[in-house]
């Protein structure tokens, strides 16, 4: 079936929508304070009236190029296109400056390749592996699993736990509104009709995700960027220079793909983490962030490995690996397909559908960056004022078209308004849309776990596998506390 | 407020929290209303109820923390002010435009708020939407020739307004009026 599904691709319509998806993903990425997220968030309404295979295929191949192209600003400008191309702007544009943004980009693109292709390997090994694994998983698990994975999303490379836990608990809250998931009861409607089925997710992504972005860039409208030119025939590699830094590229996805496994922990953490092990690896760790080929390799390949390791989790147990696989989720629902372990069974071939695109749209992301590199580096001189009212457009339409409801563009130009204060109060967005997603998971199974126990807490910690969830969520949540406790103590003796 | 109009963290700070606990003290005593279950021990209010509190404490915590931003930065301040009085802040290379973002929002609730009375036809209110607003944004954007930038963008506008309006009126079957 696994074949069948890499042979469906081959055909003229899917093979259209892997194409378009790279591309628009690669010219996203690119530009910065455009990111994937946003691009996936506003091509949702456009997917209803796709198969649900064709529109993963679609917004799969999106986030395999959003994460790839964020290299090209990343190089030759100094601004990460994407979050996940933070860490590549150390040694990427200095090496650009150095006069290399060729080789630099280059570099970039095959470790972005590696990295793909190493992470695929686990997602077609280690999902159905780990779908089984869950199938044995009751409500009491599941709920755990839910709280685990909020707490580690909180937790993971945030700056303030609180802030992080603010964002998620509002993410819980606010799915709260609509129509009790057990007794059917109105609940929080405040009297409105049109609120009986909640906050529908799409105009909340598309508030989040796109206008908040748009209200950012036109704050900063008039930072100036400066530009280095890029030639085309700088960007090959030989194979020596591939055979030279073997170590580090496996190293590297292998660091990326098991921290896309991880809930909620996206490609910037990843390609954080393989930096600092490749610095710490090094016979020259004074190189990194003066223009260090091992940082670039180290972050690239981490970065795409996360998207394959962060599909791992999507497919298997239904708990997005990174904001973006949170919003991939969103399109499953609204398809009205549940990922989980069921998946397997119920839709197996938009399974290995998923897989097999994971691995061509990687093939299409390395041709297309080397090709179109050079122009995509013009692209992101479009002018702003001319590409935020288009988004705007998009925001309002996509949201509108839903079900025909004006309701819905209100609700998304809230989110909006959420996602901008969010931004200005350093709160991070990546716990509230998991905590979104995820709450009516977390309520259903809470409930029924409360309702099969009599109202007992107790088998939450005498089930092995719930006991270990929980202890993994509170280690987490401790050992998080602690550390900002240890970075204010720090701060204010500094200021003292 | 600081001397350049941007709002310092620690004011965000606190207006967030107070505005935070606000919101969540409503939605508790909301979810005080809400009926019970005969069957159920916890109920659909329960979750509301636990969570307004777990975010009641963190909006203190916020507050709190804001507070001691605050006492830092007039220290920092006090530390950091010239000899004219006026603080020696590192001046940013470009300046960065809240007003004019609060202009785009205010644009975007007027052009939802028309399109929600159903007046103006969806083809004629969108390209004057993209206009004004691309116009807006080209002010302080300055990138290449006005008037390259004036017959690109009405073009861009009523090729986007009619072709959306197409798109969605004859292939998704949407009525965008």
């Amino acid at each position: 079936m696994a074949f069948q599904e890499l042979l469906y691709l081959f055909n003229f319509l899917p093979m259209m929508y892997i194409l378009l998806g790279v591309f628009l993903g690669i010219v996203v990425g690119a530009i910065p304070g455009l990111t994937g997220t946003m691009l996936i968030s506003l091509t949702l309404p456009l997917t209803f009236y796709m198969t649900s295979k064709n529109a993963l295929t679609l917004l799969v191949s999106m986030y395999i190029g959003a994460i790839s192209g964020g290299l090209i600003t990343a190089t030759l400008l100094r601004i990460p296109g994407t979050p996940a191309s933070v860490v590549t702007t150390f040694d990427a544009y200095p090496m650009a400056k150095k006069g290399k943004p060729g080789r630099a980009i280059g570099i970039g693109i095959v470790a972005s390749f590696i990295g793909g292709n190493v992470a695929w390997i686990f997602l077609i090994t280690l999902t159905p592996i780990l779908a089984r694994f869950a199938l044995k998983f009751s409500s009491f698990e599941i709920f755990s699993l839910v709280i685990m994975a909020l707490v580690l999303i909180a937790s993971v490379g945030q700056k303030s736990i609180v802030r992080s836990l603010i964002s998620g608990f509002l993410g819980l809250l606010l799915a709260m509104p609509g129509t009790d998931p057990i007794l059917g009861c109105k609940r929080l409607t405040f009297g409105l009709d049109e609120m009986l089925g909640g906050f529908n997710l799409l105009p909340v992504l598309i508030g989040l995700f796109g206008i908040s972005q748009v209200l950012n860039n036109v704050i900063e409208i008039e930072l100036k960027i400066e530009k280095i030119p890029l030639k085309f025939k700088d960007m090959f590699l030989s194979l020596n220079d591939i055979k030279e830094k073997a170590w580090n590229f496996l190293r590297s996805s292998l660091i990326g793909t098991w921290i896309g496994i991880l809930p909620g922990v996206g490609g910037d953490i990843g390609s954080l983490m393989a930096y600092w092990a490749a610095k710490n690896a090094s016979k020259h760790p004074e190189e990194f962030g003066s223009g260090s080929e091992d940082g670039i390799i180290a972050s690239e390949a981490a970065n795409n490995a996360t998207i394959n390791g962060a599909i791992i989790p999507l497919i298997a147990l239904g708990i997005p690996g990174s904001v973006i696989t949170a919003v991939l989720l969103g399109a499953f629902i609204l398809h009205d397909v549940t990922p989980g372990p069921l998946l397997f069974t119920s839709n197996p071939d938009l399974v290995y559908c998923i897989m097999a695109v994971s691995l061509v749209a990687n093939f299409v992301m390395f041709i297309m960056m080397f090709v179109s590199s050079k122009a995509i580096s013009k692209i992101v001189e479009v002018p702003k004022s001319l590409l935020l009212p288009m988004i705007l457009t998009f925001c309002v339409i996509g949201s509108f078209a839903l079900n025909n409801r004006i309701f819905d563009v209100w609700v998304m130009l809230g989110f909006g308004l959420l996602g901008f204060v969010f931004e200005k109060t350093d709160i991070p967005l990546a716990p509230f849309i998991i905590g979104f997603i995820l709450s009516r998971i977390a309520e259903q199974n809470l409930r029924s776990s409360l309702m099969s126990s009599g109202g007992s807490i107790i088998p939450f910690f005498t089930r092995p596998l719930s006991l270990i969830f929980i202890l993994l969520a509170l280690f987490t949540l401790v050992w998080t506390l602690r550390e900002n406790a240890k970075a204010f103590r720090k701060d204010k003796n500094g200021r003292e | 407020m600081a001397s350049n109009g941007k709002m310092l963290s620690y004011q965000m700070d606190l207006i967030f929290s107070v505005i935070l606990f606000g919101i969540c003290i409503f939605i508790f005593k909301e979810s005080l209303t809400l009926p019970k279950s005969t069957y159920e021990i916890v109920g659909t209010s329960f979750l509301p109820k636990v969570l307004c509190i777990l975010l009641c404490i963190c909006a203190v915590l916020v507050f709190i923390e804001g507070l001691q931003k605050r006492n830092a930065q007039i220290e920092i301040q006090r530390e950091s002010r010239g000899i004219d009085g006026i603080p020696n802040e590192k001046k940013s290379s470009y300046t960065r435009r809240p007003n004019l973002a609060f202009l785009v929002f205010l644009v975007t609730v007027l052009y939802i708020g028309i399109m929600s009375t159903r007046t103006v036809p969806y083809d004629i209110l969108t390209p004057v939407f993209i206009f004004v607003l691309g116009m807006s944004i080209f002010r302080r954007e300055k990138k290449g020739s006005w008037l390259n930038f004036l017959v690109i963008l009405i073009i861009t506008s009523i090729f986007l307004g009619m072709s959306l309006n197409y798109i969605f009126k004859n292939i998704f079957i949407t009525d965008l009026f």
